[in-house]
């Protein structure tokens, strides 16, 4: 190779490893400031392990300590054994730092005698967003999850105000065991979130809609 | 020479385009990762009631069988020999305790009779012909019963209904002497039984409060009951009874709330009747 040559090939060389190295900054600058980590949890809540900007993190109260730890016919459970709210509730933690929360529900037992109930002025079977039906919680058949019209925030939130078990149990189901499961999924309301992750694409559009308000009042949380 | 310098400008062209492109692919999906979390939570040890009733005489269980009728109610009996006694009165102390798991409505039916030696059954207890000639007398504890037999009563009058809802004896992990109820306490036997070996049988029926029509009526603190008619029901409105507020009032002593209306329907069965405020009819319920 001629000398040239060999200058204009070191020339190249070098220019596409500065080019590399740039875009390796660049991605890491972009990496830190707009991407956030994404973490999943399947008991309490875990300290995040890596958290540079913004915490996401709820506080969920359930109380499943039915009076007896039995299921009536017919009945609606309100109180537990003491007399105490059976309602779920949710709000964020003192460790959430960032401006509120979306958040779905999924409700599973293992006796379809036994349902969610609750307050009527918490709860829309409505399929259209207006003011209305904000701050109430709307069943999307589409993925079975109840999704919160309007954001957590540190205020509790009630979700189920008791549970409801109908009038068809009868001897050949008596003592039979029955659990319930809520699994709680929530995302933060910032830059469009909900609408840009895969999980959150069956969201029902009542939701959307709610979003798209939401987020023409907040953006960014250095606003 | 030129051809061999336009093949080197390709390569490095294509090596600086596939770094973009990698670059770019990497950045891409770095920015779509959101904050996120998931919780779940599980109730423990929750299951379905039981509705089971069983017989203590002196607190030992004296509960010989059980049954399971019709899928919704439970009946327990217990055959009870009173020994032979020179005493013409003696001592059963015969109480029930609700052993499920929700509360229950309950009713009795005592039977009191001998055998003899051929086993002939000669019932003590039945109809007013029988006892006029027995003069056998049952001694109960007719607190909170409905349609009880009196200290003085010799007539079994078939059914005996508890007048409030039975409580589990065992409730989130305490028992309760409240909560066991007595049903005879002594029998007087006339003279010339005195060494004749007596037995009582005692039948509880027994069926869930919840889900019952007459938690209904009582919870929802009305007793405009109109019968529905049901294909092959013959029966008419007549027939069911229902008492006024007022009739239960005089019948029962004020602050009394826990009543059971069991003149008004047939205990145990399906009450095909729509209660005034409640939005289904048709009970079927625990039967």
């Amino acid at each position: 190779m001629k000398l040239g040559q060999k200058s204009k090939f070191n020339y190249t060389y070098w220019t596409i490893l500065v080019v590399m190295i740039l875009v390796a900054f660049v991605w890491g600058v972009v990496r830190v400031t707009t991407s956030w980590f994404e973490d999943e949890s399947t008991t309490s809540n875990p300290d995040p392990s890596v958290s540079i900007i913004g915490t996401l993190d709820l506080d969920i109260i359930t109380n499943f300590q039915l009076r007896n730890l039995v299921l009536s016919p017919d009945t609606t459970y309100l109180v537990d054994k003491d007399g105490q709210d059976i309602g779920t509730y949710i709000k964020t933690s003192e460790k959430h730092n960032i401006d509120g929360a979306y958040v779905r529900v999924k409700y599973t037992s293992t006796r379809p005698e036994l349902t969610l109930f609750f307050d009527a002025n918490n709860y829309t079977t409505t399929t259209t967003y207006s003011a209305a039906v904000e701050n109430k919680w709307f069943y999307n058949t589409t993925d079975g999850f109840y999704y919160y019209i309007g954001y957590i925030d540190d205020d509790n939130t009630q979700f189920n105000a008791g549970y409801y078990v109908d009038n068809t149990l009868d001897n050949t189901k008596a003592g039979a065991d029955c659990q319930v499961t809520l699994y709680f999924e929530t995302i933060q309301r910032q830059y469009g979130a909900s609408d840009e992750d895969d999980d959150w694409s069956t969201s029902p559009q009542i939701f959307r809609d709610f979003v798209a308000k939401d987020n023409t009042i907040k953006h960014n949380p250095n606003d | 020479m030129d051809t061999k310098r336009a093949s080197t400008y390709r390569v490095q062209f294509i090596v600086v385009i596939a770094c973009v492109v990698l670059a770019v692919c990497v950045l891409v999906g770095s920015v779509l990762a959101w904050l996120k979390r998931d919780y779940t939570r599980e109730s423990e040890g929750l299951h379905i009631g039981t509705v089971a009733i069983e017989i203590f005489a002196d607190g030992s269980n004296v509960t010989h069988t059980t049954n399971h009728t019709n899928g919704t109610s439970w009946e327990c009996s217990a055959p009870y020999a009173i020994p032979t006694s020179a005493n013409t009165t003696r001592t059963l102390n015969l109480k029930i305790r609700n052993t499920g798991t929700v509360d229950a409505i309950v009713r009795a039916t005592i039977r009191v009779y001998t055998v003899d030696e051929n086993n002939n059954i000669t019932y003590l207890l039945g109809s007013p012909e029988v006892l006029s000639s027995t003069g056998v007398k049952i001694g109960m504890d007719t607190t909170g019963w409905y349609q009880a037999l009196s200290a003085n009563n010799q007539v079994a009058s078939g059914y005996m209904f508890l007048s409030e809802k039975l409580e589990p004896y065992e409730l989130n992990g305490e028992t309760s002497s409240d909560r066991e109820i007595p049903i005879i306490s002594q029998i007087t036997v006339p003279a010339g039984y005195e060494n004749t070996e007596i037995l009582v049988s005692v039948t509880i029926d027994a069926v869930s409060y919840s889900g019952n029509i007459y938690k209904k009526i009582y919870e929802n603190s009305t007793t405009n009951v109109t019968p529905k008619t049901l294909t092959g029901d013959t029966r008419t409105y007549s027939e069911f009874t229902v008492p006024s507020e007022d009739f239960l009032r005089d019948l029962y002593p004020s602050g009394t709330t826990n009543l059971i209306p069991v003149p008004a329907f047939p205990f145990g069965s399906t009450i095909p009747c729509d209660v005034s405020g409640a939005e289904n009819t048709g009970w079927l319920g625990w039967m």
